[in-house]
């Protein structure tokens, strides 16, 4: 099954080199909720996900030429979509300040099973998503969301699996201590 | 010699119906209903299947309806709402499809019995509707067109959108050029959002507003998908079709697509997919 | 105890040993704080693999397609114009709609939640086409396909199942069909992954799939 993805994506694209424009929107429907859901778990607003979600696109559609068969294509379409994510969080600062981080969790006598039970597990996932570094959230959305092996998620990010291991340790126990609002941990 | 014949014949014709409904035969015998019931039910089985309802789908139907203890009287109904959209010339399919999903699916016969009736009844309404856009140039291309377009407005009127809306409907499609399926789709659209809570002037206006931009079966089947999922989050109908509205102002769908499309298939407008009327079999 | 800590991460990575998941679960035994911890980081990933994926808004793809610059990325682009003219020499609508509808597939990560029917088609119109459907359900002992196609019958097309993940390849001409999944027998489940709903007629729904040419 995988073979016939890869050699009717290969077809897609050498399509589009061909000018065929429109087959490009096969690729697009195929992928967009995968890059959609990447760029809202990193920046956290819908409307600037789909935004960049889509100049992701775009820009990968520009790249075609330069694309290896062989390679995966849902690879360099994550790889597309995070650089802008982080640009766009370079750019807009949005980095919270540990003091900042305890007023995010509004009821902190709710447990997280409650919370799920509730159905607020979604908005406060995110919300304790938002308050790790950049590069933590990323390896976690790839990692656990995503579901994707640190060989793959090693050729999106272009870093050496051994850091991006602990990258996900220290993420994880971030994103622990953060749900169950039981104090902070710096850097 | 006569008089032995017309003895003789009523006995013939039952004997014929037997050979060719041994399958309706064997549902009965296992049923639970008495002599009289099996014999009135049988004969109505026969007649049904002389009328032209396929034998297989009156077999089926006796036999689902007594494994889930249809009394005598709600199975005569089933084969009676059958054959009367038969002899009325209303779409067959939908009307078996209704009762053999019902009865599959458990819904107590009675129920399965009112619901194929009211089918019936609202096929009825909706064929005048569907052939005054054929009439108005909506030709159907394929066969099976027509008639998918009559079940689609007969389940938008089961979901009391009412028949203006309906004609509302043909109208944005006709008004784009676009084809009976176009229209089928359309309408089946409106019925999934009334049928998830939606008014059913604002499910139309939403589908109408939609068709006018231009949107494809493809669109309308995203539309449908988005519903799906805003509600799924919790958003009431309302709220999801504001969003939607909101979406539908901020952009255009892919017209490039559509009309590279129309140009290079030169029996088709609209939708992307051909929507062969397959209910109908 | 930061030893034991390393191997609660790498169970998480899916890359501890066996000896090591024994080491911990021994001392998990006897180290309450230890145990705490390793729920709590199992929580916090169960979340993560749980956490609902939002649809991409409506219209996404044609949004894109609208922006796409005009300029095809060809690298040979003299060729442009003969390519588009053996374009439409080799194929017809019939084709192009045939890889829209092999490209309905859903996305290539394995996926815990239910994905969009894949849908791979004959070549020549007209032709059933065959379809594939795939349901994800640990819990399920059996799974079968009713629909209009087969008169909701609930054991003529059984599901095969491994690992949890169900599935099933049907042929069919091209039309719209409503079915819906049947699990162990009695749980009518409208295809997750579906394109498009529809009302039952009976207060329920059921799934909608084209099949095109």
């Amino acid at each position: 099954m995988k073979n016939d993805h890869q050699s009717d994506e290969e077809t897609i694209i050498r399509q589009c080199r061909e000018g065929d424009r429109d087959a490009y929107s096969l690729l697009v429907d195929r992928y967009k909720t995968m890059v959609y859901n990447v760029a809202y778990r990193m920046v956290g607003d819908e409307d600037t996900a789909k935004d960049l979600a889509q100049e992701s696109f775009i820009s990968a559609y520009s790249g075609l030429a330069r694309f290896r068969f062989g390679s995966k294509f849902s690879t360099w379409l994550y790889s597309i979509a995070l650089n802008r994510c982080r640009d766009h969080l370079r750019l807009t600062k949005e980095t919270v300040s540990t003091d900042e981080i305890t007023d995010i969790i509004p009821d902190r006598g709710v447990s997280p099973e409650r919370a799920a039970a509730t159905g607020q597990d979604k908005d406060l996932l995110q919300r304790a998503m938002e308050t790790l570094p950049a590069d933590y959230r990323e390896v976690l959305v790839l990692k656990h969301i995503e579901e994707l092996d640190y060989q793959e998620i090693s050729a999106i990010t272009g870093t050496g699996i051994a850091a991006l291991k602990v990258r996900a340790h220290r993420g994880r126990e971030m994103l622990r201590k953060v749900l169950e609002g039981s104090g902070v941990t710096h850097g | 010699m006569a008089l032995l014949l017309c003895f003789a014949l009523p006995s013939w014709t039952i004997a014929a119906g037997d050979l060719a409904s041994d399958g309706i035969n064997k549902a009965l015998e296992a049923s639970p209903l008495s002599r009289t019931e099996q014999a009135e039910v049988h004969a109505k089985a026969v007649s049904a299947v002389n009328a032209g309802v396929p034998r297989e789908d009156v077999e089926l139907i006796l036999s689902r309806a007594i494994s889930r203890k249809a009394d005598a009287g709600t199975i005569n109904r089933f084969l009676d709402t059958s054959v009367s959209a038969k002899k009325e010339g209303l779409p067959l399919s939908p009307v078996l499809d209704r009762i053999e999903q019902g009865l599959s699916k458990g819904v107590p016969p009675e129920r399965v019995a009112i619901a194929s009736e009211r089918l019936t009844a609202k096929l009825a309404e909706a064929r005048p509707l569907v052939d005054a856009l054929i009439r108005d140039g909506m030709t159907p291309k394929r066969s099976g067109e027509r008639e998918m377009a009559i079940e689609a407005s007969a389940r938008a009127l089961e979901k009391s959108i009412p028949p203006e809306e309906i004609k509302g409907m043909g109208a944005a499609v006709q008004g784009r050029r676009g084809s009976l399926p176009l229209f089928t789709s359309s309408v089946d659209t409106a019925t999934y959002f009334a049928g998830s809570g939606m008014p059913a002037a604002t499910a139309s206006r939403l589908v109408r507003n939609a068709v006018d931009k231009g949107y494809s079966t493809r669109d309308l089947d995203s539309m449908v998908k988005h519903m799906d999922a805003e509600m799924k989050r919790g958003a009431r109908p309302e709220d999801a079709a504001a969003k939607m509205e909101r979406g539908n102002m901020q952009s255009e769908p892919a017209m490039d697509r559509q009309d590279m499309r129309r140009d290079m298939m030169n029996d088709r407008s609209g939708g992307a997919g051909p929507g062969m009327g397959n209910r109908m079999k | 105890m930061d030893n034991e800590r390393d191997i609660l991460h790498k169970i998480l990575d899916g890359d501890a040993g066996e000896d090591e998941k024994t080491i911990i679960s021994r001392s998990m035994e006897t180290d309450p704080g230890l145990r705490e911890e390793f729920t709590g980081l199992m929580h916090t990933v169960r979340m993560l693999e749980k956490s609902e994926r939002r649809e991409a808004p409506v219209f996404f793809t044609a949004e894109v397609m609208k922006k796409l610059p005009k300029r095809s990325p060809s690298v040979l682009s003299r060729l442009r114009e003969f390519m588009f003219n053996s374009r439409v020499l080799r194929w017809n609508m019939a084709s192009a709609l045939a890889m829209a509808a092999i490209l309905v597939i859903s996305l290539v990560s394995v996926s815990r939640l239910h994905r969009a029917p894949d849908m791979t088609v004959a070549s020549a119109p007209g032709e059933a086409a065959t379809v594939r459907l795939t349901y994800y359900s640990p819990q399920a002992r059996r799974v079968a396909v009713a629909g209009d196609f087969n008169k909701w019958k609930t054991d003529a097309h059984e599901m095969k199942g491994a690992d949890g993940m169900w599935s099933i390849d049907l042929k069919l001409k091209p039309g719209v069909y409503s079915y819906s999944f049947v699990v162990d027998g009695k749980s009518w489940v409208p295809d997750p992954g579906a394109e498009a709903y529809e009302d039952d007629g009976f207060g329920s729904r059921n799934a909608v799939m084209r099949v095109n040419i």
